[in-house]
């Protein structure tokens, strides 16, 4: 990245982008961006008072030296924008030489003004005093009346900046205590039931029933950032800081009330041995033909599938398991709680969900009508109900319809529900894929002899999937943002934590809104970082070589 | 026996089943003493001779090599055979928990009873000491009607400004409308509704804290109290317009002037029959809120008259809003980057402005393709309005969880909800097709 030195001349451009050029300027060129300066110096020395008096308000607020510098940093920035705006505007906007020509004309041209004029007087009265005032708001007014499009655009968004930037600076760094949300780290990541084994020693500690799925997330995740064609530049920077910023809000010692020694150990070990996979998946994958990239890409969903049950199991080992004796009795899904609640319904979601979207997909498009028609019926009736609906119809009747051999609880039916609900949305998705592919594909598939089995699997499916990987990415996205509904149905996800943390001690009794904010951001991050990886994916379809070399 | 000598083979399946299907006939009338372990544990033998036929069915297929067409009808012959036992679960348990499960007792009596709970009551809307169940629920599917109708009108108009925002080549307000897609998109719906609806219930004074402009509006956490026009009078001003309307589109149907003097003519006419409307609605004065103090009891204090707002609406429609309209904002840019070139240049080369251009030119052509993913913006927008569960506004979805916990009859009212869900996405389709057919009438 080259770094290039700011110049006068981007404050000039930057202006031009915001405010454009009036139409009839009343100054020369050189003149122009002479005033530009000087509104510029004018500005910076008005913003020294202004600074001043926000490092005060902050140190009122009593708050860590970061927190105000960025405080006063961000706040003051903002401000000197919107006065440099509103300066500029009416300095260069009338037009003055007009004025100094014909005096009576132009005042009958500027309705505005008088507009404006009259209604500073009404507001801050016609004490002789605070004469400018009205002054200052007529011609404000006349500004706002008689610009162009561009201008008009320019203060409204900045305007519309000032005013969020200011509150939500205001708000993250002065009124908000995050202290409720570094209090309850644990719980808002691995649940109540877990977190206690943690703080307290009276408790069995239950964690290590995580650290599985960790590691093999850390492989899988690094594995398949290895076979994309993002640079391993980008890759080993990106990963350290997130690794960085992991590292840090474990050890972060306010309100800690666990022991970070074991977890930060065990952290940094696991993130190295992902750093030390994909040195060596990049480079395996940078030696071999592309068909081996794929069958690794294929290890790995597979993996993805193993990883899913294996959590599952090692969480709540099943009754066969305990009956001979391999395993004692684990968390039963009602202790579950967390983020990793969610993550398991989005991966149910994605493992079964996707499996019995393929079969629906088929089965949809099936000449047999036993097999089309309650294809069709399930996924038109699924997706006609909104997903509440849903989660309600699992929670109240599926334990009914189960009673007999399975005694389901709430978070398994929610499994359930998101599995059905999201098969049926990636289903239709992947109809229109399948209804894509050429005929002369099967034709070609058929004369090599293999079986109708081998074309769906081996032929269509794959071309299907293929380009309507976006689509599908969306919908996870729309299921991701799904599992905060859990809520309602009384699952310890993670916003419900993240909304009954306020009650948890009498002193956080005021801050709901932080660890709401939290949630959000936490949520907003996974959601937008899928979206840019479906980009890259949609970039990238046209691109992939789909390489068949030794094969054929 | 020639046959039998040359393809033993297959047909050694086929034997098997036969034999032991005899042998569990046999053994559960006559015999079960031979082998007492089919006769006691029926449920796991069963499972095992389900798995073993499917097993040795899926043998036979893999090592066939039929044609196409017999080996589709037996994969589908396969289908057919694993799903027979769980449709047949399936069915015999529901009609089991029909006979015997009241929950699952499917007859609707239950609605016509006095629903005997409270909800925010728009004008008149129910009785709520006496109405029935089926009362409430329309109430409720009007309460949703009414937050989806006014979400979808401010989503459009708001996601039409961002989208074009967004185009537009000034650098700060495409950032700042980026910035507003991509905060809201990724945003999940719920948590949006929760924060704003603690959010503004909490930032709103306290009742006796309450903000009062000149006695017409009553600012609160209690509701917004707004001076409302006389009912009649204001269906009539709207009939008064709606009637010109149609008499404007009588006059125009050669063709519309748009000369400067038609243009001139039809505006003045448009604020004549405005302000008669106008006037014809305020002339019959406005009911305002008044605070009253029924008895002497404290706490009595309470509204009467005016139009109330309460906070829940505003909180749903408000989340509705903002996170409908980045969707919409995307329809709108992805709809009008379709549009080719040369049709902004040549509205450049009629000297158009910016905003005529955008009003004549692009919009008009952005909306034919943008219609479709409306459609499925707005049936969402529907659907998501059973959120409002979360800000407690009393709407379809909420007066039937209460009903089902007040009754406990689980599975009529989930059929209740999902066919009134179902209805709505069919009658909003339907308009969306009507104004499509319109758009789309004009070939280009």
């Amino acid at each position: 990245m080259k770094i290039r030195k700011l110049t006068f001349d981007d404050l000039h451009n930057l202006e031009l982008s915001i405010l454009d050029k009036p139409k009839k300027p009343w100054f020369e060129d050189d003149l122009g961006t002479n005033i530009t300066k000087i509104v510029t110096l004018l500005c910076s020395i008005i913003l020294l008072p202004i600074a001043k008096i926000r490092w005060d308000h902050s140190l009122d607020a009593e708050v860590s030296l970061f927190d105000s510098i960025l405080y006063v940093l961000l706040g003051s920035l903002v401000y000197g924008l919107i006065l440099w705006l509103i300066i500029l505007l009416i300095v260069k906007f009338p037009n003055w030489r007009k004025l100094l020509d014909s005096p009576t004309e132009y005042m009958v041209e500027q309705w505005a003004f008088a507009v404006g004029f009259m209604l500073g007087l009404l507001l801050f009265g016609t004490n002789i005093e605070h004469i400018f005032l009205p002054i200052l708001s007529g011609l404000v007014f006349n500004s706002l009346f008689r610009l162009d499009w561009k201008a008009k655009l320019g203060i409204f968004t900045s305007l519309l900046i000032f005013y969020s930037i200011e509150g939500i600076s205001e708000f993250i760094f002065i009124v908000a205590d995050w202290d409720v949300v570094f209090a309850n780290r644990g719980t808002l990541f691995v649940g109540i039931t877990i977190n206690s084994g943690i703080v307290s020693p009276n408790i069995e500690n239950e964690s290590w029933r995580l650290w599985p799925s960790v590691v093999l997330l850390y492989i899988i995740i690094t594995a398949a950032f290895a076979t994309t064609k993002i640079s391993p530049k980008n890759f080993y920077s990106s990963y350290t800081l997130f690794n960085i910023f992991c590292l840090l809000f474990v050890w972060y010692p306010v309100e800690r009330n666990y022991n970070p020694n074991e977890t930060l150990l065990k952290l940094s070990i696991i993130s190295l041995f992902g750093a030390i996979f994909y040195y060596f998946t990049h480079r395996y994958v940078k030696k071999v033909e592309e068909y081996i990239v794929n069958r690794i890409r294929f290890y790995l969903v597979l993996t993805t599938v193993l990883l899913f049950f294996m959590t599952i199991m090692i969480l709540d080992p099943p009754e066969f398991l305990i009956n001979s004796g391999i395993a004692k009795p684990g968390l039963n899904p009602g202790q579950w709680g967390g983020l990793y609640v969610n993550l398991i319904l989005i991966s149910a979601a994605l493992v079964m969900g996707f499996s019995l979207a393929v079969l629906l997909a088929f089965g949809r498009r099936s000449d047999q009508l036993f097999i089309s028609i309650p294809s069709t019926f399930i996924i038109e009736f699924v997706r006609s109900g909104p997903m509440v609906a849903w989660l309600f119809i699992a929670l109240f009747i599926l334990p009914d319809i189960l009673e007999p051999f399975y005694d389901i609880d709430v978070v398994m039916s929610s499994i359930f529900a998101f599995t059905i609900f999201g098969a049926c949305y990636i289903s239709e998705v992947l109809r229109g894929g399948l209804q894509d592919v050429r005929t002369g594909q099967k034709e070609a598939a058929t004369a090599l002899g293999l079986s109708p089995t081998q074309i769906k699997l081996y032929v269509e499916l794959p071309s299907a999937i293929r380009t309507t990987i976006p689509a599908i990415v969306s919908i996870f996205i729309g299921l991701w943002k799904d599992t905060t509904l859990l809520y309602l149905l009384g699952v310890l996800d993670f916003f419900y934590i993240a909304r009954i943390l306020p009650n948890t001690e009498f002193r956080f009794g005021d801050n709901y809104i932080e660890p709401l904010l939290f949630a959000a951001t936490l949520f907003w991050l996974f959601a937008f970082i899928l979206s840019r990886i479906s980009l890259k994916i949609e970039e990238g379809l046209g691109l992939v070589r789909e390489g068949g070399g030794e094969m054929t | 026996m020639e046959i039998f000598k040359q393809n033993w083979k297959d047909l050694l399946p086929t034997i098997l089943v036969i034999l032991s299907f005899l042998a569990i006939l046999l053994n559960l009338s006559l015999f079960s003493s031979f082998i007492p372990m089919i006769g006691y544990e029926q449920n796991t033998f069963f499972s095992i001779m389900y798995i073993i036929l499917i097993g040795s069915y899926l043998f036979i297929m893999s090592s066939d090599a039929d044609s196409p067409i017999i080996a589709a009808k037996k994969s589908s012959s396969l289908i057919f055979i694993i799903s027979i036992p769980l449709f047949l679960y399936l069915v015999l348990r529901i009609l089991f928990l029909i006979k015997t499960d009241s929950s699952w007792d499917i007859s609707l009596d239950f609605m016509d009873f006095v629903a005997g709970f409270s909800i925010t009551n728009w004008p008149n809307q129910v009785d709520i000491n006496n109405a029935s169940r089926w009362e409430f629920h329309i109430a409720g599917v009007i309460n949703g009607v009414r937050a989806v109708v006014v979400s979808i009108f401010l989503c459009t108009l708001i996601g039409v400004i961002i989208g074009v925002m967004r185009l537009s080549n000034h650098k700060l307000s495409s950032g700042f409308a980026t910035t507003y897609v991509e905060i809201f998109r990724n945003m999940p719906l719920a948590l949006l509704l929760f924060s704003l609806g603690t959010i503004i219930g909490s930032s709103l004074p306290e009742k006796v804290e309450q903000v009062n402009i000149d006695e017409l509006v009553w600012l609160s956490n209690q509701g917004i109290y707004i001076p409302a026009p006389d009912f009649n009078r204001l269906i009539m001003g709207l009939l008064l317009i709606a009637a010109f309307k149609i008499f404007t589109s009588y006059l125009d149907r050669n063709g519309v002037d748009d000369s400067i003097e038609g243009v001139r003519k039809r505006g003045m006419m448009w604020a004549a029959i405005i302000g008669i409307s106008a006037s014809v609605i305020v002339q019959a004065g406005f009911d305002t809120t008044l605070l009253s103090k029924p008895s002497d009891s404290p706490g009595s204090w309470k509204y009467e008259g005016g139009f109330k707002i309460s906070i829940e609406f505003i909180a749903l429609v408000a989340g509705l809003t903002i996170y409908t309209s980045a969707i919409v904002a995307e329809i709108v840019r992805g709809s009008i980057q379709s549009l080719p070139r040369g049709q902004v240049e040549a509205a450049i080369s009629l000297s158009l402005n910016p905003i005529q251009r955008l009003r004549l030119v692009i919009l008009p052509q952005a909306l034919r393709s943008m219609i479709p993913s409306l459609n499925n913006q707005y049936m969402n927008v529907w659907k998501n309005s059973s959120l409002a569960l979360i800000v407690s506004y009393n709407d379809l979805f909420y007066i039937n969880v209460v009903i089902l916990n007040k009754v406990g009859k689980a599975v009529p009212t989930f059929f209740l909800i999902l066919i009134s869900y179902q209805i709505g996405s069919l009658i909003t389709s339907a308009l969306m097709n009507m104004y499509n057919r319109r758009v789309t009438s004009v070939k280009i």
